[in-house]
């Protein structure tokens, strides 16, 4: 009689307990609150289309936590596009940049949305996921890629399962470049003039060691230089090879790329930053040293290889947007040089609804998206026309930024988001700490990237 | 008389070395936490973060723990986290316990094999994992639910091998003696050996609770919908491009982001201290 009773309370116990469980997880229902159902009226009647997007983007307004003013949230395009779009339905899914690669992967492998924003174009088209668009845009009789700043569409360009040659698998949705900033007040202070629109190392360097000490008007300690000597180091290096004509090395498909890290470019390059590091203070190597950058403190009369998003906002924001200057990274004689970046927007293989989603890539391509992402999260555009918008002009520091987007090194480095950039990196900083010297960090770094490509 | 005095002074000088000494300590571990919430009330350290670090704002502000709240999306994150820590420490303890025991105690053909399998679990990590089971639960419709990240936390090598362990440490005599008393396999694991296994299940609960609530990369990639986020996902939105973020707000979020594992700390001191020295393994 006991015995029963007690099986009974321990029946009911793991019951209870895996009912409370379940009841927990299932008590939000599978919900998708930004989307929406299917329409039935109007030209687009039904269709439907999930697009990615990746970075600080919010359906709701929110507060920009560098300005403190209120951005509109991404319903406002979503809105916009229906109204353009009578029938349709656009749903977002928004994610962090912190683990984009890993999630892209997984939603497009398994076809869960239409539209991608896809800064890693280059590793998924060969996968045969992404749709090509060179005959959506031959067929399109209202778009032209003239709408695009120059090389941006070059660089977006990618090898697809089968071809050897490269194709248009993403149109550019946000813009990025990198460039060389500096502080006018240092170089007025110093007396020295500011840095030419497309400077070489020699001038750049010479710059760097005249403001290096007592600032003459202030006694604070000044540095002529600060670049990073992590994360983004192989592209600082590799651009100071291309501004002496060399190259990272060639090829764009894994079997065909041959590293020149070893090249006397390369080495000519590295010893220059071991010579800067001279000239910037201690912590490069850590990304640090320069915490008073962008304040009205700052001690760095030249900042390599910058980013608009770091640099353009923030200095707005601290209204030092007149101190602030920027040019050209170093070019090679034919004008280019230096990282493209930014990112793509692509269509998957798998969408259902590919008109739809042609349309999509136009209208986030259009003055309306590009301009409303602008101003109201500070992407930066990717269109031509956006020098003409009052927005930008009363940033004046957008204009060298789209200076810069025009003469990067096209198509983007295969090897920029794989194991090289990372082993080159990796060398650069034991060059840096004096744990090897420049030669030997670049002979191994071209041994390891070499097996890596050998062996993948 | 005079050498009472003098031992009773050299005590109390001791003692003061002894606070002073303890005292540094506490000031040098409590300095990054300190810092951590002034910088979250310093309106400026989103631009550049104040250097050299003060602990007085330069410019004070509720503004970053305003953007944290704003929306209510932290309080439905928090919510979310606690639904699916909570679901997954319920389900994934009870069924560890059981099947440690199991394996500890339980005769049945395959019992070796089938612990190597439990173990083989525990060499391969979540990045090859991700996608397959990405791919299953998509085929089950139950991506964008919480199901995805609470069910494959059932099964959990870690705790079932940690569980097996602690039960291989029991006696076998007790069961034995509870079998002659005529008890089932069900009633001499919940009268005999769950009493038992007190230390183990907290040190589970702990460990099972910081796994989950601090997960990331799987709830990234099986959950869409914002208002499903849980905390860890509410925080990489906040991150920038280049893998850097903004210094205010990032202090912000931290300090209301450790909150509930501070308040578990407080209350589980002792367990976790027990479930670090048991396993050997600390939530990360």
């Amino acid at each position: 009689m006991r015995r029963g009773i007690y099986k009974k309370k321990v029946t009911l116990f793991i019951t209870m307990m895996l009912l409370l469980s379940f009841a927990l997880v299932g008590c939000v229902p599978k919900s998708n609150s930004s989307s929406s159902t299917s329409k039935t009226e109007g030209k687009w009647a039904g269709q439907k289309i999930k697009v990615q997007m990746i970075g600080d983007f919010s359906m709701q307004d929110k507060t920009d936590p560098v300005t403190g003013e209120t951005a509109k949230g991404m319903k406002v395009v979503k809105e916009e596009f229906e109204k353009q779009h009578p029938g349709a339905t656009v749903d977002f899914v928004l994610m962090p940049w912190e683990g984009y690669t890993e999630k892209t992967q997984a939603m497009i492998t398994s076809g869960e949305a239409d539209v991608y924003q896809m800064p890693g174009v280059a590793d998924f088209a060969p996968q045969g996921v992404l749709e090509p668009l060179q005959p959506w845009i031959e067929k399109d009789k209202e778009f032209s890629l003239d709408i695009f700043i120059d090389n941006q569409v070059d660089g977006w360009e990618a090898l697809g399962p089968d071809s050897k040659e490269l194709d248009i698998f993403g149109l550019p949705f946000l813009g990025d470049t990198r460039f060389i900033a500096y502080d006018k007040k240092l170089f007025d202070d110093w007396g020295v003039e500011y840095p030419s629109e497309n400077p070489t190392m020699e001038e750049i360097a010479e710059k760097a060691k005249q403001m290096t000490g007592k600032n003459p008007k202030t006694g604070e300690q000044n540095y002529g230089i600060w670049f990073r000597g992590d994360w983004s180091s192989a592209f600082t290096l590799v651009d100071l090879a291309e501004g002496q004509n060399g190259t990272w090395g060639t090829g764009f498909a894994w079997d065909e790329v041959k590293f020149s890290f070893d090249s006397p470019e390369m080495l000519n390059g590295l010893n220059w930053l071991l010579e800067m590091q001279k000239y910037a203070p201690k912590g490069i190597v850590s990304n640090q040293g320069n915490e008073k950058w962008l304040s009205k403190d700052n001690n760095i009369a030249i900042m390599l290889n910058q980013g608009p998003g770091d640099t353009v906002k923030p200095a707005y924001a601290q209204g030092l947007g007149d101190r602030i200057g920027i040019v050209n990274e170093f070019k090679n004689d034919e004008g280019r040089g230096g990282l493209f970046a930014g990112s793509p927007i692509t269509i998957a293989k798998s969408s259902k609804n590919k008109e739809l989603a042609w349309e999509w890539v136009k209208f986030a391509t259009s003055d309306f998206v590009q301009k409303f992402v602008f101003e109201e999260y500070g992407a930066i555009p990717a269109v031509k026309s956006a020098t003409e918008w009052d927005s930008v002009k009363e940033m004046p520091l957008m204009l060298p930024v789209f200076k810069a987007m025009e003469t990067p090194m096209t198509p983007r480095y295969p090897w920029g988001s794989s194991q090289p950039r990372f082993i080159l990196t990796s060398e650069i900083e034991a060059a840096l700490t004096g744990n090897r010297s420049a030669e030997d960090a670049l002979k191994k770094a071209q041994k390891e990237s070499t097996e890596w490509v050998e062996n993948r | 008389m005079n050498n009472t005095m003098s031992m009773k002074k050299m005590e109390r000088i001791t003692s003061i070395i002894k606070f002073l000494i303890l005292l540094i300590f506490g000031v040098v571990l409590m300095a990054p936490f300190i810092w951590m919430v002034s910088v979250g009330f310093d309106r400026t350290a989103n631009i550049s973060m104040p250097f050299p670090p003060r602990l007085i704002p330069e410019e004070p502000s509720k503004f970053n723990y305003g953007i944290v709240f704003e929306n209510g999306r932290l309080i439905k994150s928090y919510i979310n986290s606690t639904i699916v820590t909570v679901s997954s420490v319920i389900l994934g303890v009870s069924a560890s316990l059981l099947a440690g025991y199991a394996f500890s105690k339980g005769k049945f053909k395959g019992k070796k094999i089938l612990f190597i399998v439990v173990l083989c679990t525990l060499m391969i990590p979540m990045e090859p994992r991700l996608i397959p089971l990405y791919t299953l639960f998509n085929k089950m419709n139950l991506l964008n639910t919480y199901y995805p990240l609470v069910l494959p936390s059932i099964i959990s090598g870690m705790l079932i091998f940690l569980c097996k362990q602690f039960f291989d440490q029991l006696p076998d005599t007790l069961r034995e003696a509870a079998q002659i008393d005529g008890a089932g396999e069900f009633k001499i694991f919940f009268r005999v050996y769950l009493p038992l296994a007190g230390p183990i299940a907290a040190t589970m609960v702990i460990l099972a609770f910081i796994w989950s609530w601090n997960d990331f990369m799987w709830p990234l990639v099986v959950l869409n919908d914002l208002e499903l986020q849980t905390v860890p996902l509410y925080l990489a939105s906040f991150s920038l491009e280049n893998g850097s973020s903004l210094g205010g707000l990032t202090m912000a979020l931290a300090t209301v982001s450790i909150l509930p594992i501070v308040i578990l700390y407080l209350f589980l001191q002792r367990y976790i201290i027990q479930s670090i020295a048991l396993s050997g393994v600390k939530g990360e």
